[in-house]
């Protein structure tokens, strides 16, 4: 009887050895992932995403804090700060901190383009047509260099 | 692959600069110039498409960052190699010497 107890039990036996041993196999990788900086920030997402509300935020502020739920972007650069050598860390952060530059000359620039129409370039538009295309084409360009600075900050990160 | 030696971009540079000081001295006046086409980064390296995503850039803009860098007020990045390369071309394009 004791015989064919031990014969039934023996490949349950083994099965959770198996299991046992995989799962502590497992567990130095789960942890290596877990810290893995790629993980919760993934390139698809949009710099407008990953930065909300960047008018509450100067430049200066981007060494010091702010409010921590209101930008994702560098609660990842401050989770990504232990993976990565101190020059990586520092290119980061002043990508990081050029882009929140460029997001207040964005605003400023939408706010008000005449403020920065140095040659009159606008003033002097042969047409309304002509004025807005210059307008979106400037717009367009900030928003392609704060793209630039987002995507070079994930690169860094993600190296 | 293309091989860029740093210290030959450096001393190409500088001996740019000195003759360009030397030609038009310290302070190089750009009438009439600030904003120019710029293309998009993806569509800049790729000779098989012509370029359909045009931008303005803006010189004076450029210029405040360069000064800014230079001031120590803002850290380099490198992407401040392509405002500078804005600037250099203005005055590559528009002083003769």
């Amino acid at each position: 009887m004791e015989l064919t107890l031990n014969k039934k039990l023996l490949p349950v036996i083994l099965l959770g050895l198996l299991l046992l041993t995989s799962l502590l196999w497992m567990e130095p990788l789960s942890n290596e992932l877990s810290n893995a900086p790629v993980l919760s920030m993934t390139p698809w997402e949009s710099w407008e995403e990953m930065v909300q509300e960047p008018v509450e935020e100067s430049a200066s502020s981007a060494d010091n804090g702010g409010n921590p739920q209101r930008n994702r972007l560098r609660d990842e650069l401050e989770r990504a700060k232990s993976h990565l050598s101190k020059k990586d860390y520092k290119a980061a952060k002043s990508n990081y901190r050029k882009m929140l530059e460029h997001l207040e000359k964005l605003k400023n620039y939408k706010k008000d383009p005449f403020k920065f129409d140095n040659q009159g370039l606008l003033k002097n538009a042969p047409s309304e047509q002509i004025r807005q295309k210059i307008i979106d084409a400037r717009v367009a360009h900030l928003e392609q260099e704060i793209q630039a600075f987002y995507h070079n900050i994930l690169k860094i990160i993600n190296h | 692959m293309l091989l860029i030696q740093v210290s030959e971009l450096e001393e190409a540079l500088s001996l740019l600069l000195e003759a360009l000081r030397k030609q038009q001295g310290e302070v190089i006046e750009l009438p009439l110039l600030d904003h120019y086409w710029a293309i998009a980064p993806e569509e800049l390296y790729d000779p098989y498409q012509t370029p359909a995503h045009l931008t303005l850039g803006q010189l004076t803009d450029d210029l405040e960052e360069i000064g800014r860098i230079a001031n120590g007020e803002t850290p380099p990045v490198s992407l401040d190699f392509v405002k500078l390369s804005a600037v250099l071309a203005a005055i590559g394009h528009k002083t003769v010497w």
